[in-house]
């Protein structure tokens, strides 16, 4: 009966024990929770001829094309190709990390690593590596468990996921426009936790 | 009303007949015989079934009659461990040709060798052969060898062997058969024999045709375009002296297809309406010479020349101008002498070698492509004694396209007890990179505007002139590795158990094992100016395959066998199953944004292959009364079709086609030389538009045959 019962008791403190180390820890982040998580629909020229779409973490919002060389956006977006404001791409301080992870579980910006987009053909997000192409279907699917951690133009932290790819309903032979929808958590008060 | 009321009584009499097994005296009947017959296609040599070291099935032609079969796809499909993969029907352009191919040991149609009387069977589109060109309507039997088999039969025979054994002419005979069901479905069928002393001729005809189908009315043009083929064959065997012979075969194959179907031209636009023909004409001839030296040395030499010409052509519905034209043409030449020595009473030698010559035109590639193959086999099987034998063997191939290759093969056969018969190979096989592989040159206008290059039409330097030229706007990095293909390599591990557990039962069970490294795959290498992919082709993949096929056979009694098999098959993407380790593998959640790291559980695997397969067939045959028949189920489990998640690997709910049972009945009523069949195949009138849009449903038919055959004493040519 004995040797029965050890284990059990074990498992049960163990349980409470980690019901309790859980619940502290869930207490704790919410305490200084300073962020949530938002969404937006990000609409992106479906051609490599047209202009970027640019986004603003700070902002939430998309950034007129006529601000492409001012410090007021984030990333852009036309395709599937990605610029990060910075060095060739615009005057801001942005990078980028693209990391395999669960969005959710990413409590933390790293402190370096980021890349830039260093000449007009060596950018920071290298095409086709963030999702996969269906050539029977043509639809783009980005990859699950692929995390954009960003360092904003203006020197904050911001982590985003892209969630889907859309083609806006179109006449004529070639979509115009394909929709990202995009979940992300910006930082605003330049620290490096989500 | 006949056949249904045929039917019915005779499942009645079945069910009578199985549950009160009579005393049965002798057991000669048409089933005995097929349980130890000769098969050539394992050793490239005539050896009973029992005495195979490879797994071998030999499906006799008492059995496809039984099975009311018409084309190879039908009979293969309910074989234990093959797959028929569903064509892509007449969808898109070029698309039409595909057809069934068939999967052995869960490796794709790319890498099973079709063959007929030992000859391979060419015309690979997409990788496929169109088992739906081979009409088994009068041949012998079809034996079948899983496993690698390229010691033996070079390049393709990866995953195995299918050989189609046509009729040999044996009376004096003339035969017809014509058979109707469902969707205006045809098929007419006329043979006739003679046999002489030294001489004796075989032909045969087929007209196979149907108005096509379309269980979709909502989306215009047909599932099944309507199509008509013929079949002509012939064989003529001289045999001047008892030790040499001369085999002369011929055949054609001819077929057209009316194609009307929407098109889009890219990814949403409107769609219009293509009307147009394609074409398939295929010729094949082949003699044979075969010189008995004496009592143990026997040379064959074979010739063979094989066409296959593919043609398409569409127009615009509207205005009927130009939409689109395809040709596909290939010839294939072969010079092949084998010679079999018996060597010191335990030993039998088979020793060969051969010249092949490849040549490829078409509207895909630039220009015509060809390859000249020669090669040497030697193969020793040494009985060392009562219960032991092993087969030692290699085949070397020198192309001038790729790499060349060595591939080895070591069986072993030991009867344990006279009850238990243990077999193992392990050997190699390989593919040599296909056509389509090496010089594709494609842009796929009518979908997106995509374009294909084979790996030796493009390099590097290329691309990045093209994209001065601003016709590429961008570069992958992958694209800097497109290099020259290598063939694509098995290794494969079989053991056997074959158990007799009395005379009327046997059971076996077949452990394998396919390593296959060196997988070509499409890559996209850069993006065109209209936004659409560059593929190209890259050895990176490596895979595996393996699994367990149990079966068994039971004479119930001499009027009732019973077949049975199962195949559980597990496959996996070698480099897929590393970030599943490295816990870099993700998967989104249906209709959900969660993403969760997936687990070696989660991923279902290659494409298109299913995990649990099996058969059950009972065949019926009363030959005083004239009744016989068949009943025969079929269940393929679920298989992933495509990845919609977008991590590139099976592992959501939402990517499988679901698994499926299929019902097969026939009842045969022979009166004299007359034969009359009915039967309904897929009588649970399964449907699957999407993942099987070749399949219509359920399809009840009648058969009537007539023959006259003037009886010979047998004396075998």
């Amino acid at each position: 009966m004995k040797t029965k019962f050890i284990p059990l008791l074990m498992i049960f403190t163990a349980a409470s024990g980690l019901l309790f180390f859980s619940s502290c820890k869930k207490d704790n982040s919410s305490a200084v929770k300073t962020t949530n998580v938002d969404t937006a629909v990000l609409a992106v020229n479906f051609s490599s001829n047209s202009p970027f779409a640019f986004f603003s973490f700070k902002n939430k919002t998309v950034v007129n094309n006529s601000d492409s060389a001012t410090g007021k956006w984030d990333f852009g977006l036309r395709l599937t190709t990605f610029l990060v404001n910075s060095n060739a791409s615009g005057p801001g301080n942005a990078g980028v990390i693209l990391q395999n992870g669960i969005f959710d579980n990413i409590t933390s910006a790293p402190a370096s690593g980021y890349a830039y987009d260093t000449a007009a053909g060596h950018l920071a997000i290298t095409d086709g590596t963030w999702y996969s192409y269906n050539m029977n279907t043509h639809s783009f699917l980005p990859n699950p468990g692929k995390v954009f951690i960003f360092r904003t133009a203006d020197n904050h932290y911001a982590k985003m996921e892209i969630l889907e790819a859309v083609y806006e309903p179109f006449t004529g032979p070639v979509p115009k426009i394909i929709n990202y929808k995009l979940r992300f958590v910006y930082q605003p008060n330049g620290t490096l936790n989500f | 009303m006949q056949p249904v009321l045929n039917m019915k009584y005779c499942i009645a009499l079945l069910t009578v007949y199985f549950f009160c097994s009579s005393v049965f005296s002798q057991m000669d009947t048409v089933f005995v015989k097929q349980l130890d017959a000769v098969i050539v296609t394992a050793t490239r040599s005539e050896r009973k079934l029992s005495n195979v070291a490879v797994p071998a099935q030999l499906i006799s032609d008492k059995i496809i009659q039984q099975s009311g079969s018409v084309r190879l796809n039908d009979i293969l499909q309910e074989q234990t461990g093959l797959f028929i993969t569903s064509g892509s029907s007449s969808n898109s352009p070029g698309g039409g040709a595909f057809g069934n191919g068939v999967q052995i040991q869960g490796l794709s149609p790319d890498y099973t060798m079709i063959l007929i009387d030992g000859e391979p069977v060419i015309g690979r589109e997409g990788g496929v052969i169109d088992l739906a060109r081979i009409a088994v309507g009068d041949i012998k039997g079809i034996e079948i060898v899983k496993g690698p088999s390229s010691s033996l039969y070079g390049s393709e025979a990866m995953g195995g062997v299918v050989n189609i054994i046509t009729q040999q002419p044996q009376s004096d005979r003339i035969s017809t058969c014509f058979r109707y069901g469902r969707f205006s479905m045809a098929d007419a069928n006329l043979a006739a024999s003679v046999k002489k002393k030294k001489w004796g001729l075989q032909v045969f005809g087929n007209r196979n045709s149907s108005n096509g189908f379309d269980p979709d009315k909502s989306i215009s043009g047909y599932a099944v375009d309507p199509f008509v083929n013929y079949t002509m064959q012939s064989k003529l065997i001289f045999q001047p002296t008892n030790k040499t012979k001369l085999i002369v075969s011929g055949r054609y194959y001819g077929s057209t297809q009316d194609n009307f179907y929407p098109v889009t031209d890219s990814i949403a636009s409107p769609a219009f309406h293509v009307a147009g023909h394609s074409r398939i004409r295929e010729i094949n001839l082949n003699p044979v010479f075969v010189q008995q030296f004496n009592q143990d040395i026997r040379s064959t030499l074979r010739l063979y020349f094989s066409r296959y010409h593919y043609e398409q052509g569409l127009h615009r519905e509207t205005d009927r101008s130009f939409y689109y034209y395809d040709l596909f043409q290939q010839d294939y030449l072969r010079a092949e002498d084998q010679t079999d020595w018996k060597w010191q009473r335990k030993n039998s030698l088979n020793a060969g070698g051969g010249i092949a010559a490849d040549i490829l035109n078409t509207t895909r590639y630039k220009g015509k492509k060809s390859d000249v193959i020669r090669y040497l086999f030697l193969q020793n099987e040494w009985r060392a004694n009562e219960q032991l034998t092993v087969i030692g063997g290699a085949r070397y191939d020198n192309n001038s396209a790729y790499q060349a290759r060595l591939s080895p093969k070591i069986a072993l056969s030991y009867k344990a007890t006279g009850k238990l018969r243990i077999n193992a190979s392990y050997g190699s096989g390989f593919k040599a990179p296909d056509f389509r592989q090496q010089y594709l040159n494609f842009t796929n206008d009518a979908a997106g505007g995509y374009l294909i290059y084979g790996a030796s039409e493009i390099t590097i330097q290329q691309l990045l002139q093209q994209q001065q030229q601003g016709l590429i706007t961008a570069i992958l990095p992958v694209a800097y590795h497109v290099t020259r293909l290598k063939p694509e390599i098995s290794k494969g591990l079989n053991v056997e158990f074959h158990f007799d557990v009395n005379k009327r039962l046997n059971i076996s069970a077949n452990i394998f094992r396919n390593d296959i490294n060196n997988l070509i795959q499409y890559e996209i290498i850069a993006y065109r100016s209209n936004n659409a992919p560059v593929y190209s082709y890259f050895n990176i993949d490596r895979a595996f395959t393996e699994g367990i096929a149990p079966q068994f056979q039971f004479l119930v009694n001499k009027k009732i066998l019973i077949q049975g098999g199962y195949q559980y098959l597990i496959t996996a993407d070698k480099e897929v199953l590393k970030e599943i380790k490295e816990g870099i593998l993700y998967a989104r959640k249906l209709n959900s944004n969660q993403v969760y790291k997936i687990k070696r559980s989660d991923y279902a695997g290659l494409p298109n292959r299913s995990a649990h397969m099996a058969n059950l067939k009972l065949f019926y045959d009363d030959e005083p009364s004239g009744w016989s028949g068949s009943f025969r189920a079929v269940y393929r489990s679920r298989w992933g079709t495509t990845d919609k998640d977008g991590n590139g690997i099976i592992n959501r709910s939402d990517e499988f086609a679901p698994g499926y049972l299929q019902l097969n009945i026939s009842v045969i009523k022979k009166i004299k030389t007359l034969r009359i069949q009915a039967g309904i195949d897929n009588l649970l009138n399964y449907r699957d538009t999407v993942n099987l849009p070749d399949q219509p449903g359920i399809q009840p038919y009648i058969s009537i045959s007539y023959s006259l055959i003037k009886k010979h004493k047998q004396n075998q040519l």
